[in-house]
């Protein structure tokens, strides 16, 4: 567990630095710590609702082995986007900067990196999937159960994580700002102040 | 992963277990045995045995309320979980009121219980007050482990949320938490009802039972607006 922990922490904060060059040299090197800060408070947060679920879904997991599952899947995430990292540094670093007149191409570097998060995610969970089933005989629907709770959980609260730790990565026409470590509750441009409220303004854009 | 598989409740001696898959495994459920005074007992002193007891082993659990063994034993667990299990959430919630989510889950079905009882003889379903006891507090049991499995999450939501007012505040976060918990765990009555043939007779009254957890459901709502939940 604690090697699948070091190999978390160096292999997303390879990724955080990537995609924090896109805005400056400052947001990359806060990456290095934060990455890895957001999934493991994630974990950590969700850890007792992870075997809770696990449980409900009667499966006779232990709560070390639930969070070692867990730990697999976050890791494997992790890797997978780290070995994306040079890509992401690349394209951070040639990507048409956005002005105060344009955003030039920091739409399609954060759609970019929004697509290999989701895809990076599913691959592990995927492949976690075929584990349970051969070592620990977990039918396909609790399976899929399970690691649908998990992955709403994970959303649900890694969300509100990455809110609060954020940015994480950004315009480059702030590159004179100076940000604090973490926003926190700090408004968006929508005026948003938390996760769900940035969600419920994409769906219901305030006037 | 090569972590070993948690022991089995009821330790080596103990009645046989169906293997790591036990969700959807009805046809086994015939040749499991009730959970014992002892085991019921020995989770007490393992809290995380608890959530084996009233989660996991469904098959087990509707076998001890079906053969009335150590039945007692069993609801008393179960009260215990359903207050203890939510005092948590609770603390996180309000500290100067702990209890409250604990009395929202546990309280609701104790006003309605004598309701079930009642009707449930007036129809014809032949389950003694503690086969019916126990079968009521799986709910606030079930509901109170959700609710002990969120509480990190919601202190984390509540530490990191705007204070005051917003569209989204971590009060109507807590209020959907409690929700799902509270649905959580009337789904897991509905599970042990239906995992178990021997359960048949109530079963079949389905529409007891629908109306019932209509019921409770309407007095949880009212019982959250006194207590201030909402």
């Amino acid at each position: 567990m604690i090697r699948a922990t070091v190999v978390l922490a160096l292999a997303s904060a390879s990724y955080g630095f990537s995609i924090g060059a896109s805005h400056s040299w400052l947001y990359a090197t806060r990456n290095l710590v934060k990455f890895p800060l957001l999934i493991l408070t994630t974990a950590g947060v969700c850890a007792l609702a992870y075997f809770v679920v696990a449980r409900f879904l009667a499966t006779r997991l232990s709560f070390v082995q639930v969070q070692r599952l867990v730990l697999d899947i976050f890791r494997d995430t992790a890797v997978l986007l780290a070995s994306l990292s040079p890509v992401s540094l690349f394209l951070a670093l040639t990507m048409v900067q956005p002005t105060r007149e344009s955003l030039g191409e920091y739409p399609m570097f954060q759609g970019l990196n929004i697509c290999w998060i989701a895809l990076c995610g599913c691959l592990a969970v995927g492949q976690k999937a075929r584990d349970l089933l051969r070592e620990h005989r977990l039918d396909r629907p609790h399976r899929l159960a399970m690691l649908t709770a998990w992955l709403a959980l994970s959303l649900f609260a890694g969300g509100q994580c990455a809110w609060y730790m954020r940015p994480f990565f950004g315009i480059g026409a702030l590159k004179g700002d100076s940000p604090p470590f973490f926003l926190g509750t700090a408004p968006d441009f929508r005026g948003a102040r938390s996760f769900y409220e940035a969600v419920w303004n994409l769906v219901q854009p305030p006037r | 992963m090569t972590g070993p598989i948690e022991p089995p409740l009821s330790g080596p001696a103990g009645p046989p277990l169906p293997d790591a898959r036990e969700g959807g495994a009805a046809p086994a459920t015939a040749c499991l045995l009730p959970f014992t005074a002892d085991e019921l007992r020995a989770a007490l002193h393992h809290p995380q045995r608890l959530l084996g007891i009233i989660l996991a082993e469904r098959a087990r659990l509707v076998t001890s309320i079906r053969a009335e063994a150590s039945l007692w034993h069993l609801v008393a667990v179960l009260l215990l979980c359903s207050i203890v299990g939510a005092l948590p959430f609770g603390a996180v919630l309000d500290r100067g009121k702990t209890g409250h989510v604990a009395l929202l889950f546990t309280g609701s079905v104790l006003i309605c219980f004598p309701s079930l009882q009642v009707f449930s003889s007036y129809l014809g379903v032949r389950l003694s007050i503690a086969q019916n006891l126990a079968l009521a507090l799986l709910i606030p049991a079930a509901a109170a482990l959700f609710c002990f499995g969120f509480f990190p999450i919601y202190w984390f939501l509540e530490a990191t949320m705007p204070a005051e007012r917003a569209v989204l505040s971590a009060k109507d976060i807590a209020i959907g938490l409690l929700t799902i918990s509270l649905v959580l765990g009337l789904s897991h009555l509905n599970r042990c009802l239906f995992v178990d043939s021997a359960l048949q007779e109530m079963r079949s009254s389905w529409l007891l039972l629908l109306g019932w957890q209509s019921l409770l459901l309407f007095i949880t709502y009212r019982m959250a607006v006194v207590l201030g939940i909402l």
